[in-house]
């Protein structure tokens, strides 16, 4: 946590799940046993570990949006040095971090939370030393207590570690993490239940845990949510010791240790890190009495039932809601052009592009349409700024000198040749053309003039955006941008045996459905989907294909069958599986992209399904003979 | 004779109730067999069933709990109160930690169910083996369901969520025969008078 603002958001992550998990131990308190209603606290200690959106995309939308709605209004009037608010919130560790000198009042409050954190850091931990030398009063224990308590250990198959005798304590407890101390009242005699209670703390790690909620409570000292659930994790703690211990007793042992407990109910007990005792409040206790006096064994095979609904709340409470409500919570519809820059920013940091896809028709719409909004939701967040400044005081209506040349109105896009290079940096061309149908229907059986521009698709952690790389130039030449066609340069693969050279032409256009339909039967009606949709994966695609065979010079007739092939140097096996496939893709040589192709409409959701090929393996024969020969992509 | 007729009602009611509960059947926005209608048969059945079996009293009021919820979510697809409950409910709500503890609630109510009522069939027919293939089913229908919500997080393909949901219904059909050979051995047999408090 690098800021004021990542705190919050994990500490507001954190308390969400420590809501959930509340929820979820008063649904099953009856039902599931004292060891799940300890073991899904592991759910928060995971999510206070794993810092908030390191799942990708961060599900929580709700909880984003109402932070960036609050940070942003005082960030954008602030000069702050730890973060910026053309930056989305990021948390990028579960621990403080300073990253610089205090500029702003937020930066000093961050510095604040760290100061309060490191001091109460100092505090437990000057405890725990005030309460180790104050051990170092005492004196080993005798031998009848060592004897003592190797017998309890053997009885109940336990192991042991180092005793201690302290005068003026009320009852027996454990002390430390690395070197645990058992820790006995001189003079008093310790019951053998005791022993056990404190053995299985011993052997389950507990005074472990104790330090990691000090820790904890450190980190969100705050959060007086958080201190309440470490306080009722400790109660966990002593009830599920209190399952073991009667689950190796019988029948009046049980008695005997409610008693015993009952006996401690107005007793202190040490609090300082690292350590465990029987003692835990005269509330605690009388509600642990109570468990007792229902003891009951839990049956066996529950397991998997509690396994799964550990499970499902575990992935509630890590990544957020499932991946079609995160679809349905990000669809809600943009702020308009008049937004405050807070509001338009906060719906920007929350809804940026998590599909390649969704980039482009959040940008082709946003500089066909001149929204500011959905250009700076794929943009790149190096570069928000920047719009921001150009962008008209109060609004967001986008600048024609921001557009890159590019049409105004209702735009359908499609993108050519979608290629990655050796940079990770996927690069292709970004076809625009009219959604208006009325706008067709005037140009007649002309086309109306589609506009292209060459783009960058890149991806980093919240998302994807886009980067021009050339302004919007019309090509008239060009029908219909939906399908492939040789007014655009396809790319050309090259390959050879030395008898034989093949040329392949390859074009491929991949798009987004913007069509809506409404009614049924002849009076259904198609609508085009205005609002950009960030998370659609690309679900047209049309490819089409031209050859050319020579043999010295001199150009052959035929047809040619090939095989796509994801990299550029496959193996032999490779090659020849692709080439025995009972299907191949074929062209005729020669001929010309636009004049055959294939192609359709369906959810490309893989990468596999609509990556362009690296490279082709293509068999022809000629003299009756077969050849077959690697084509891959010719330089410049 | 009352414990054998309540048993036999109270699995009829359980057959039913899966028809409710997994059953999807729509005209237009309306569904003609709510899934709140499976939770009250379920209910009716623990209210046979406890006198006979203790333990599975405890699952009443989360079984009011989920046909509540189920009751509210039917209403919310009604369109007078779509616009109030929509952006409340489901899991792409406001309320979706709600949602996910009904998830979750919901994945046990139906393994501790059918865990009681393999616990019946054994105490009652100890050899038939009914005990032993109603939890079967109940494995595999709890880990179904638990994957079918998985999938939530998950880009898979469609045809792995499909093969899950096929799953879920054969499990589902596969316990309605376990109870429909459980019950019609109720109706034949008149087991001795056994120990009610299970």
């Amino acid at each position: 946590m690098t800021d004021l603002w990542s705190f919050l958001l994990q500490t507001l992550s954190l308390c969400l799940t420590a809501l959930i998990l509340l929820g979820a131990k008063a649904l099953f308190r009856d039902k599931l046993s004292p060891r799940w209603q300890y073991g899904i606290w592991g759910l928060l200690a995971l999510r206070a570990l794993i810092p908030v959106g390191t799942f990708g995309w961060d599900r929580t939308v709700h909880l984003r949006w109402a932070l960036e709605r609050l940070r942003l209004p005082i960030e954008l009037r602030l000069s702050s040095a730890f973060c910026s608010p053309y930056a989305p919130i990021r948390v990028r560790s579960p621990l403080p971090w300073l990253t610089g000198q205090p500029v702003s009042a937020t930066d000093w409050l961050f510095v604040l939370w760290c100061a309060g954190a490191l001091g109460l850091l100092i505090w437990f931990l000057g405890s725990y030393l005030r309460l180790r030398l104050a051990l170092r009063r005492g004196r080993p224990a005798g031998p009848e207590r060592l004897d003592q308590l190797h017998r309890a250990a053997e009885r109940y198959g336990l192991s042991t570690c180092q005793a201690v005798e302290v005068p003026g304590l009320p009852s027996a407890f454990l002390c430390g993490v690395v070197r645990p101390v058992l820790v006995l009242p001189e003079g008093v005699p310790v019951d053998d239940k005791v022993l056990l209670h404190e053995l299985l703390h011993l052997r389950h790690w507990d005074p472990a845990v104790g330090a990691a909620l000090c820790l904890l409570r450190c980190l969100h000292w705050c959060d007086p949510l958080i201190w309440w659930c470490c306080d009722q994790i400790q109660n966990d703690c002593e009830a599920i010791c209190d399952q073991r211990v009667l689950e190796r007793l019988k029948g009046e042992e049980r008695r005997d240790y409610g008693r015993i407990l009952l006996s401690m109910v107005n007793e202190r007990y040490p609090r300082a890190p690292g350590t465990s005792s029987m003692a835990n409040g005269g509330q605690n206790i009388k509600r642990r009495i109570q468990c007792i006096a229902r003891f009951r064994r839990y049956p066996q095979g529950m397991a998997l039932g509690a396994s799964c609904v550990a499970l499902v709340l575990g992935a509630g409470c890590l990544l957020g809601s499932p991946a079609q409500a995160q679809a349905a919570e990000r669809s809600a519809v943009p702020p308009g052009l008049d937004a405050g820059r807070a509001e338009g920013l906060a719906y920007v940091h929350t809804h940026r592009p998590s599909t390649p896809a969704g980039a482009l028709d959040t940008y082709a719409k946003g500089v066909t349409s001149r929204n500011g909004i959905w250009v700076a939701m794929a943009t790149d967040p190096a570069d928000l700024s920047g719009l921001l400044e150009q962008l008209p005081e109060g609004r967001w209506d986008l600048p024609d000198a921001l557009a890159d040349g590019a049409p105004s109105g209702t735009m359908d896009w499609r993108i050519w040749d979608l290629r990655k290079g050796a940079d990770g940096v996927w690069s292709g061309l970004l076809c625009v053309q009219s959604g208006d149908w009325s706008a067709w229907a005037a140009a007649g059986n002309g086309a109306v003039t589609p506009y292209v521009q060459s783009v960058a698709l890149t991806q980093d952690r919240d998302g994807w955006y886009i980067s021009p790389r050339s302004a919007f130039r019309p090509e008239p030449e060009l029908f219909n941008i939906a399908y492939p066609d040789d007014a655009l340069p396809p790319v050309h693969f090259v390959g050879g045996d030395g008898a034989y050279r093949v040329e392949l032409s390859y074009q491929q256009v991949l798009g987004i459905d913007n069509t809506a339909d409404s009614g049924s039967g002849f009076f259904q009606t198609s609508t085009f989907l205005t609002l950009p949709q960030p998370d659609a994966p690309f679900q047209t695609i049309w490819t089409s294909s031209a050859a050319k065979v020579t043999s010295n010079g001199q150009a052959l007739r035929g047809t040619l069958t090939y095989a796509v092939l994801d990299r550029t140097a496959p193996s032999a096996r490779a090659f020849d599986k692709a080439l025995d496939k009972d299907w191949l893709a074929s062209a005729d040589y020669p001929s010309t992209i636009g004049e055959t192709g294939s192609g359709g409409t369906t959810d490309l959701n893989g990468l596999e399904d609509w990556a362009f090929p690296a490279a082709f393996a293509v068999s022809f024969q000629d003299g009756g003979t077969e050849h077959r020969i690697l084509l891959a992509e010719q330089e410049g | 004779m009352d414990e054998r007729n309540d048993i036999s009602q109270a699995l009829r009611a359980i057959m039913w109730a899966q028809l409710f509960l997994h059953i999807d059947f729509k005209l237009g926005s309306l569904d003609v067999l709510p899934q709140w209608a499976g939770w009250i048969l379920l209910y009716q059945a623990i209210r046979l069933l406890t006198p006979h079996l203790r333990d599975i009293g405890l699952l009443a009021p989360l079984c009011a709990l989920l046909g509540a919820e189920a009751a509210v979510r039917w209403a919310s697809a009604l369109p007078l109160l779509s616009t109030l409950l929509t952006p409340l409910l489901g899991t792409g709500g406001l309320l979706w930690p709600v949602s996910l503890l009904f998830s979750a609630a919901g994945i046990y109510f139906n393994f501790q169910f059918f865990t009681d009522m393999a616990r019946l069939a054994e105490r009652t027919f100890p050899d038939c083996g009914h005990g032993k293939a109603l939890r079967r089913w109940r494995d595999g229908l709890t880990c179904g369901m638990t994957a079918l919500f998985l999938c939530g997080y998950l880009p898979l393909p469609g045809w792995i969520v499909l093969l899950l949901t096929g799953a879920v219904i054969a499990a589902t059909l596969f316990l309605v025969l376990a109870l429909a050979d459980l019950r019609r051995d109720y109706d034949q047999q008149a087991p001795d008078e056994a120990d009610p408090a299970v």
